[in-house]
């Protein structure tokens, strides 16, 4: 396996993971089992909702991707460690403010959000793609 | 990763951030942490979210820590 590889696959992950985003459908790679939902009681912090919510196969995916691309800088990977506490610490504001959020938003901007950020998922799959076939190529070419 | 060469230390970080807050979804989790919590008090709401948080970041930092061994 070479980090292209990686690359590519990862890409295709996540873009599978971006369709039912575009679609309007929950991801199944984010969602719960529908027959998997909590009992009464149960504790839902660690299934659901850490894994795999909030830390799912797109992000573990995105971080090996990264982490790879940090290629050993110091910086860049302090810097993403940074980047991932940020955004851990904004999607724990968002979910705290979640019933206000969802009232004063609406379903239909959620469904809005949600297919723009497929969009988003979608084009930053290709770009891995890209990146993982150009890297590719440089070997083939002895370029690299 | 000839495309990436080229690329800043801000330029990678907002990358990174983008790929990560896009991919967590938090405005998408949202909703579902509403319903799977409706019923709930607000103070064990409070604490369900801190430990799942707090579980989902220990996650994503193992895989950025194991990526190094890959």
């Amino acid at each position: 396996m070479t980090v292209d590889a990686f690359a590519i696959s990862g890409g295709v992950l996540l873009f599978i993971a971006s369709v039912p985003m575009l679609f309007g459908q929950r991801t199944r790679l984010q969602a719960p089992e529908r027959s998997e939902e909590r009992a009464a009681g149960e504790d839902i912090a660690i299934f659901p909702l850490a894994i795999p919510l909030l830390s799912g196969p797109g992000a573990i995916t995105s971080v090996l991707l990264l982490t790879n691309q940090a290629r050993g800088d110091l910086a860049r990977i302090g810097l993403f460690a940074a980047v991932i506490a940020a955004v851990y610490a904004i999607s724990w504001g968002v979910l705290a403010a979640g019933d206000s959020v969802m009232a004063r938003l609406g379903q239909g901007k959620v469904h809005i959000i949600t297919r723009v950020l497929g969009i988003i998922l979608a084009a930053l799959a290709v770009q891995y793609i890209l990146s993982g076939l150009a890297g590719f190529y440089a070997t083939l070419t002895g370029a690299k | 990763m000839l495309l990436l060469v080229e690329e800043g230390l801000l330029q990678f970080g907002l990358r990174a951030f983008v790929t990560l807050f896009v991919v967590v979804d938090p405005l998408g989790v949202a909703p579902m942490f509403v319903g799977l919590t409706a019923g709930i008090d607000a103070g064990q709401k409070r604490a369900i979210l801190s430990r799942a948080v707090a579980v989902a970041f220990g996650v994503t930092i193992f895989f950025s820590w194991a990526a190094d061994f890959y």
